[in-house]
């Protein structure tokens, strides 16, 4: 399909794709490298924000068990029924701005026991601190998870965060520490609790550098919310009641990696707005809380988002200078094709003289260019070569025509010659090579009772040849109406020719001269092949061999004369040794096997019958290759006095 | 109990401000519940009556107050502050021995929910290993059907410690195993991260310690008053737990009204595990028991527990206790 678009479109189609799909991938690849990096960054940075949290967080919680516990040794010292411990609580919630509250629980036993009238509480009250008597609220504290945990733990225990204030809307926890006597049985004196309030937990949590729709959530060691966004989450839901309600079995596993006190940073939906994201958990080490980050994806994507923006812009710009750049180079490459070309299209109207297109520089087109300038000229030398060369075949063609017309103009075409004879018949064809070869045949009658008969083949081919033939029959005629015997008429003729022949051209020739009334055939040969003669019976045999060679080489030569007696219904076949050397594609000579078989199967066959039969035997031998020499057969068929 | 008083009219006045309006053609008797406990999923039926106006259909005027940490709902019934009152069995027969004329109008939960749960890795699947194992149990009336278990079972553990409202002791292993209703605590625990699979689990009803748990409580003076009024009551309130067992994620819609009006720290989940287990043990299957009726069988069972565990010296008889 692209084979139909040329070739400056293709280049910028091609180029352009390619440069599009470079720079789709490196868009695409610094795409997923920024994510992956931003990812790490946020990664770092979410921890460095989680544990700054936590430390905050710890730091306060130290702060608050360094006070509790200095108050729990204090105590278990200098315990006794009279303390008054009511201003050394005062001072230490004065000095300890964490708190809200403190107190000394005593057990109840311990109290009965000892006689101890109050058990003192301070707490925050606006501005002022207020005393109070936890022993005399009449409710029994001792059924209180700040009161049994560390009674029964015997460690010191961070409460469940609770709800406090008339509103129940004030989130407290309590930090609580077991007094023990140093001796006795019953060791067990009572208990140092700290009340910490946990708005500033919230506020903390609140003021985090979070993105939009960041959150950050605390869970208590239960993984009961103790702060979170949704406010109705606090104390209430929990992640274990959020993974039932959605029936989310990892978030339930989530939770459990959380309250265990594992920490980490893992791909998290938010449980809030349902946002793909991050979510990182970490434990505070000392009250076994978890505290933890959710970071949106949408707010690093954004980040990721613009940074592909911007390099895919910087690419389409770069793409789009690209744009003519190709334009232009495409144009440059195209330009000199086109004129070459319209060009060659000139050329090929035959005008090699219009101007070709002159190209500067060594290169591809350039070399093109060169070659079609050089393909030109060649082709002017070419053409008048060609000019000059058919004009030489014209001449040499003519000169053949006039050859052929005068060696066709000298032998008798006229059948049947004597119309008016019934005691013979005579039948001859020609059928000349394309380079004429000079082959001649001739009968006449120099008187009634007398048939001259000649065949001959002069050697050489073309004018020479149809000239010399022209003299050789011109002279042989002369020399038979003198009353010549054969023998004679061939000895004349090669005397004559033989004066004068500076090209040594000579001629083959049988002569026959027939006494019609008796059947007396006299004959002389001149180097040319010897005729058959086919009985009226069907015997078929060539005449008898007789002295004499080529006319034409040297005067004085003998020429002998034979003779035979045709019977009526003989007939004597001459011919040129163009018959029996008719070569077919493979090289294989006609022969006389061949010619004498045809003659002996056709014999019943009228003189010309019997000519056409053997040229098409020839013409079927050949088998279609071009003859080079003339094909002369003559036949004559003797029939007597009737 | 001046104290309780104030807080008594508190949670009353808290109560009127935040329970459900009633329709305002409301014309009924006035009657005053109180449950034994914060508002939650174990009294679903009670809040789907007046919701669904089934008690205004019975001609009464119901209003529910919560208990609580450090509220006596008895005390509020002795002194004439509330006309009905939910109450444990157990409860209700220590409180009738100590002078207050208690009549069981209803018996709601037929089916024990008792558990004994311990840590898998600590005390293992067998009773038997609870012995010298540190157990915590609730204080009170709750105490007697698992000391009579773990006695039957001769388990004699290291310790046993009070159990208060939390379970906070057991998570924190402070105790190695500890009392658990099937409804609440055992649930409790799931929502802490705990898995079933890491608890054995010792249903005291399989034991043959099952015995009857929540019921509804009216005084001997109330049912002589008007003896029409109490069986409304009990009839309303009956048919209320059916209509929660028929629509539960309706009921658990207005439990969710309540308990979120009241602010109670619990969750819709949990709520409706508690509605889907209280209410297995209030409406019988088949002929398990009669919704709504102490068996005496039962009645007699219960009491002949409590007083192995020397918690009833004189107890009343069925006749008296149901009021017949």
């Amino acid at each position: 399909m692209f084979h139909n678009i040329s070739i400056r479109w293709r280049l910028f189609a091609f180029v352009l794709a390619a440069a599009g799909i470079i720079l789709a991938v490196v868009i695409g690849y610094g795409y997923l490298e920024a994510r992956e990096l931003l990812e790490e960054e946020l990664e770092a940075k979410a921890w460095q924000l989680s544990n700054a949290t936590a430390n905050k967080i710890v730091t306060v919680e130290k702060a608050v068990a360094k006070v509790a516990g200095g108050l729990a040794a204090t105590v278990a010292v200098h315990s006794g029924p009279q303390t008054d411990y009511y201003p050394l609580l005062e001072r230490l919630l004065a000095e300890t701005e964490e708190l809200s509250g403190i107190a000394i629980a005593w057990d109840p036993g311990y109290r009965q026991r000892g006689g101890i009238a109050v058990s003192p509480a301070v707490h925050r009250e606006g501005n002022r601190i207020e005393r109070s008597d936890l022993s005399a609220s009449g409710a029994n504290y001792t059924v209180t998870d700040w009161y049994a945990l560390p009674r029964n733990l015997l460690r010191p225990s961070w409460s469940e965060p609770y709800a406090t204030g008339s509103g129940g809307d004030s989130l407290m926890v309590t930090y609580s520490v077991p007094l023990s006597a140093k001796t006795g049985n019953n060791s067990f004196l009572g208990v140092v609790k700290c009340d910490v309030s946990l708005e500033w937990l919230r506020e903390l949590l609140m003021a985090l550098p979070l993105e939009k729709n960041g959150y950050a959530f605390l869970l208590s060691r239960n993984g009961t919310y103790v702060a979170h966004p949704q406010n109705n989450f606090i104390l209430k839901e929990n992640i274990f009641s959020r993974a039932e309600e959605q029936d989310n079995a990892l978030l339930r596993k989530l939770g459990r990696e959380m309250v265990k006190g594992r920490s980490g940073f893992i791909r998290y939906d938010s449980i809030v707005s349902d946002e793909k994201g991050w979510l990182l958990y970490q434990p505070i080490p000392s009250t076994g809380w978890v505290l933890g980050v959710f970071f949106p994806q949408e707010a690093m994507s954004a980040k990721v988002a613009e940074l592909s923006r911007k390099e895919a812009a910087i690419g389409l710009l770069g793409f789009l200078l690209l744009l003519p750049v190709m334009l232009l180079i495409a144009r440059s490459i195209t330009r000199p094709l086109l004129q070459l070309d319209k060009a060659a299209r000139i050329l090929a109207t035959g005008d090699l003289d219009a101007p070709l297109p002159e190209l500067r520089g060594k290169n591809e087109v350039a070399r093109l260019a060169d070659s079609f300038t050089t393909m030109r000229d060649e082709l002017k030398v070419h053409l008048a070569m060609l000019e000059q060369t058919a004009a030489n075949r014209e001449r040499i063609e003519s000169e053949l025509r006039i050859a052929r017309d005068i060696q066709m103009g000298l032998v008798p075409k006229t059948f049947p010659p004597f119309p008016s004879r019934r005691d013979f018949e005579l039948f001859a064809v020609m059928t000349p090579a394309r380079q004429v070869g000079g082959d001649l045949y001739d009968f006449f009658m120099p008187d009634d009772d007398h048939l001259c008969i000649a065949i001959g083949d002069v050697s050489g081919k073309g004018v020479p040849a149809a000239l010399f033939m022209a003299v050789t029959r011109t002279m042989l005629r002369a020399f038979l109406h003198n009353g010549d015997s054969p023998g004679e008429a061939l000895r004349h003729l090669n005397d004559d020719l033989a004066q004068n022949n500076d090209y040594c051209m000579f001629v083959t020739v049988f002569c026959l001269v027939v006494h019609l009334p008796s059947g007396t055939c006299r004959f002389a040969n001149g180097g040319h092949n010897l005729p058959c003669i086919i009985r009226a019976g069907g015997d078929i045999c060539f005449l008898p061999k007789t002295q004499g060679a080529a006319l034409g080489v040297m005067e004085g030569l003998q020429v002998a004369e034979n003779e035979i007696v045709l019977a009526p219904g003989d007939t004597v076949f001459l011919y040129t040794d163009g018959v029996t050397e008719a070569m077919n594609l493979q090289g294989e000579l006609f022969g006389d096997n061949r010619m004498t078989a045809e003659l002996s199967r056709q014999r019943a066959l009228s003189c010309t019958g019997l000519l056409g039969a053997v040229t098409e035997a020839v013409a079927a031998h050949a088998d279609g290759a071009e003859q080079s020499d003339d094909i002369t057969m003559v036949a004559f068929r003797y029939f007597g006095q009737r | 109990m001046t104290l309780h008083k104030t807080l008594l009219a508190l949670a009353a006045v808290l109560a009127a401000l935040l329970t459900p309006a009633p329709p305002a053609v409301a014309a009924g008797k006035p009657v005053e519940l109180m449950l034994q406990w914060t508002h939650q999923a174990q009294f679903a039926g009670y809040y789907v009556a007046a919701a669904k106006g089934i008690y205004q259909a019975h001609g009464l005027d119901v209003r529910i107050i919560q208990g609580g940490p450090g509220l006596d709902p008895m005390n509020e019934l002795a002194n004439g502050d509330v006309d009905f009152v939910t109450a444990w069995l157990p409860t209700a027969l220590t409180r009738r021995q100590d002078g207050l004329p208690l009549v069981n109008v209803a018996q709601v939960v037929n089916r024990s929910n008792l558990l004994l749960i311990g840590w898998k890795d600590g005390p293992g699947g067998s009773s038997r290993d609870l012995s010298g194992r540190r157990i915590s149990i609730w204080e009170g009336d709750f105490r007697a059907p698992y000391l009579a278990w773990l006695q039957s079972e001769g388990v004699e553990p290291a310790a046993i410690h009070p159990q208060y409202y939390s379970v906070n002791l057991f998570l924190r292993k402070g105790v190695d195993a500890c009392s658990a209703m099937y409804y609440n605590e055992y649930h409790m625990l799931y929502q802490a991260g705990v898995n079933e699979d890491e608890l054995s689990v010792f249903f005291l009803k399989d034991y043959g310690f099952g015995f009857p748990e929540d019921g509804l409580y009216c005084t001997e003076g109330t049912l002589r008053l008007d003896r029409e009024m109490v069986a409304a009551f009990r009839a309303a309130s009956l048919e209320g737990w059916l209509y929660a067992a028929r629509h539960p994620e309706e009921a658990l819609d207005i439990v969710m009204e309540y308990v979120t009006t009241a602010n109670v720290a619990t969750n819709r989940s949990h709520m409706k595990w508690m509605l889907e287990k209280i209410l297995a043990s209030i409406v019988p299957v088949a002929d398990s028991w009669t919704l709504g009726e102490l068996a005496r069988s039962d009645y007699e069972k219960t009491v002949l527990m409590m007083k192995g565990q020397n918690m009833l010296h004189n107890p009343p008889s069925y006749e008296a206790f149901t009021g017949r």
